[in-house]
């Protein structure tokens, strides 16, 4: 009698400890589930989301992908693609680059979005920099860049002229060496991978287009090619004059990134 | 009896114990979970250390409809970055450079009239937040009016995108934000036909070169009608020896009405073989001798070719009669110092 209690109790045990794990261990598994792997933020594997409302039946998300001779592939809405069909449909949706299988995404990133220029001095160079990278799976890429207006004091009427380097011939098509403090103005150099050949160096540098006098946005990354992470770092300057008046100078810079087409 | 009450009357408190490290294990369990739930928040907004990142899918839509048809076309997107950013989408026109086909956005753009989104949720010009790490998605639909005449639309989906809150500095600072986005080719035709407009502009290659050092020449290509066509077709090079010793198959690239576009052979990608990637026009064998000539044939779909041109370059032993030029210059010096020498020592004796 004694001994069958026993048992029972061991085996009132094991089950607790077996139900107790199960639980600890689900709760863990969701957990992990939901904040590693992300399973909760999937949201375009669903179409019927609460977000949208779809009218019409002719819907691309990414469609088909077919190999096609030459080892490139089309991706195009399916069953639209056969001679004569067009006219019976009415359209043709292709998503990503029709030579490159998966259609991968474009992604664009920078590091650093408020760039820190400290107090500005006289005969020194106030400099703060960010990276900027750029993903596509085909089509290239081009990243182009503004200015809002040169740097302006906080009062809205000083300001520090965008920069025309040592020899005064820097513009924002055309870029020259720096290196000299006492030369006021506001600029940029770049280094890393895609970026313009006139950066020979981070001693090159070139005024940034200003928004405001309607200059076209100059290029500051590129490629024809495929581009996993590439990254150029953008490093701006400021120089103040002697007679610059004292105080804080901001303004803001305009990034255009696109794939190629 | 009693024994056995007394007996049983333990057993029940110890089911009581065990029930209580049952809890006391679960609850453990729920601490420990919490805290990965919790250093998983903290590394999402340090790990991930960009402070503005967005990813779109599609890159590209090539979209060729139907007067008074209507598409709809669905676009991904992620905030890669470790903040929330303020995202305003709208649809713009974008340009390709003149000699180079490169895309020019036009931000200020009027709105293409045609495009809406249907999200319930979301307008054109109208900023959202979207979370750190979280993908959403931006419905566009494409209504193109009964009785609009064929034309090309080139657009720009594109995201104004910038953190909810800049970091506060209070020194002299710069604010970045940027306009992210992606290209819809949109061609309203009633038949979709291709017209085989494009003409080759330009195939530059010098007219002699050296037989040993490689072959670079680059090809630019002109549509002149009214809708985007796309580079099928390849460049052969022939020489007295062989025809086509050489092809380099375009890589289909997208030219755009009325513009110029440099275009770049294909090579298959090493990384993933059903992929193709751009590479120079570049043909580099051991050496080349004589007239070579350098063919592009322009070609549709089904690899007719509708128009051709070639040029010729020679390829000159120029490193060889260089080398023999200098051998003999050496032979001529040597031999007069010697015929020198013999002299001199003839003068002696």
């Amino acid at each position: 009698m004694q001994s069958n209690s026993k048992a029972i109790n061991n085996h009132r045990k094991k089950k607790a400890i077996i139900a107790s794990f199960a639980l600890g261990a689900f709760f863990l598994v969701s957990t992990l589930s939901k904040h590693i792997l992300h399973l909760n933020n999937v949201v375009w594997a669903n179409m019927a989301s609460d977000n949208y409302e779809i009218q019409y039946d002719n819907i691309n998300m990414t469609s088909g992908e077919k190999t096609k001779e030459g080892a490139y592939t089309i991706t195009d809405t399916v069953g639209q693609t056969a001679p004569g069909e067009y006219s019976k449909y009415g359209y043709v949706v292709k998503s990503g680059f029709q030579y490159v299988y998966a259609i991968g995404n474009f992604g664009f990133s920078l590091s650093n979005t408020t760039i820190d220029l400290g107090i500005l001095s006289s005969e020194s160079f106030s400099n703060g920099s960010t990276e900027i990278t750029v993903s596509t799976r085909g089509g290239g890429f081009i990243v182009r860049v503004y200015e809002t207006s040169p740097l302006k004091h906080s009062s809205g009427v000083a300001t520090i002229p965008d920069a025309t380097c040592d020899n005064g011939s820097c513009t924002e098509g055309v870029a020259a060496v720096w290196i000299n403090p006492a030369i006021e103005g506001f600029g940029y150099t770049l280094s890393g991978t895609g970026i313009p050949t006139a950066f020979v160096n981070t001693t090159y540098f070139k005024q940034f287009a200003d928004g405001a006098s309607s200059e076209q946005p100059q290029i500051v990354m590129s490629s024809e090619d495929v581009a996993i992470n590439q990254k150029a770092t953008l490093t701006v300057r400021a120089a103040a004059s002697g007679n610059q008046a004292a105080g804080n100078y901001s303004n803001s810079l305009i990034f255009i990134a696109t794939p190629g087409y | 009896m009693m024994i056995q009450h007394t007996k049983v009357q333990p057993s029940h408190s110890k089911y009581h114990i065990q029930i209580a490290q049952c809890i006391k294990f679960t609850l453990i369990m729920i601490v420990l979970a919490g805290t990965v739930m919790i250093s998983q928040q903290i590394f999402a907004q340090v790990g991930s250390g960009t402070q503005l990142g967005i990813t779109i899918t599609p890159p590209l839509s090539e979209i060729a409809l139907q007067p008074g048809k209507t598409i709809i076309q669905a676009f991904n997107i992620q905030n890669t970055g470790g903040y929330d950013l303020e995202v305003t989408p709208s649809v713009v026109e974008f340009v390709p450079e003149e000699f180079t086909g490169d895309p020019l956005v036009q931000i200020n753009s009027a709105p293409f009239p045609y495009t809406n989104l249907q999200n319930l949720d979301k307008q054109f010009n109208k900023p959202f937040v979207l979370k750190a790490g979280a993908k959403d998605q931006l419905v566009v639909r494409v209504a193109i009016p009964e009785n609009h005449p064929q034309k090309d639309y080139y657009q720009t989906l594109l995201l104004k995108t910038q953190p909810v809150q800049y970091g506060q500095v209070g020194q002299s600072s710069t604010t970045s934000l940027a306009y992210v986005g992606v290209h819809m080719l949109i061609r309203v035709t009633s038949d979709n036909q291709q017209k085989h407009t494009l003409e080759i502009d330009t195939l530059t290659i010098p007219k002699i070169i050296d037989m040993f050092t490689p072959l670079n020449f680059t090809l630019t290509v002109k549509n002149s009608g009214t809708t985007y066509e796309k580079s099928y077709g390849n460049v052969s090079i022939s020489s007295l020896w062989k025809k086509d010793e050489k092809v380099f198959n375009l890589l289909p690239q997208n030219v755009l009405a009325q513009s110029t576009r440099p275009l770049s052979s294909s090579i298959i990608d090493p990384e993933n073989t059903k992929n193709l990637i751009p590479a120079p026009f570049r043909y580099d064998p051991a050496f080349l001798l004589g007239p070579i000539s350098v063919e592009v044939q322009l070609q549709d779909e089904e690899g007719i070719t509708f128009t051709n041109y070639s040029k010729k370059v020679f390829a000159l032993p120029l490193t060889p009669a260089l080398i023999a030029l200098v051998v003999y210059c050496f032979r001529f010096v040597i031999t007069i110092a010697s015929k020198r020498n013999k002299n001199i020592l003839e003068n002696k004796y």
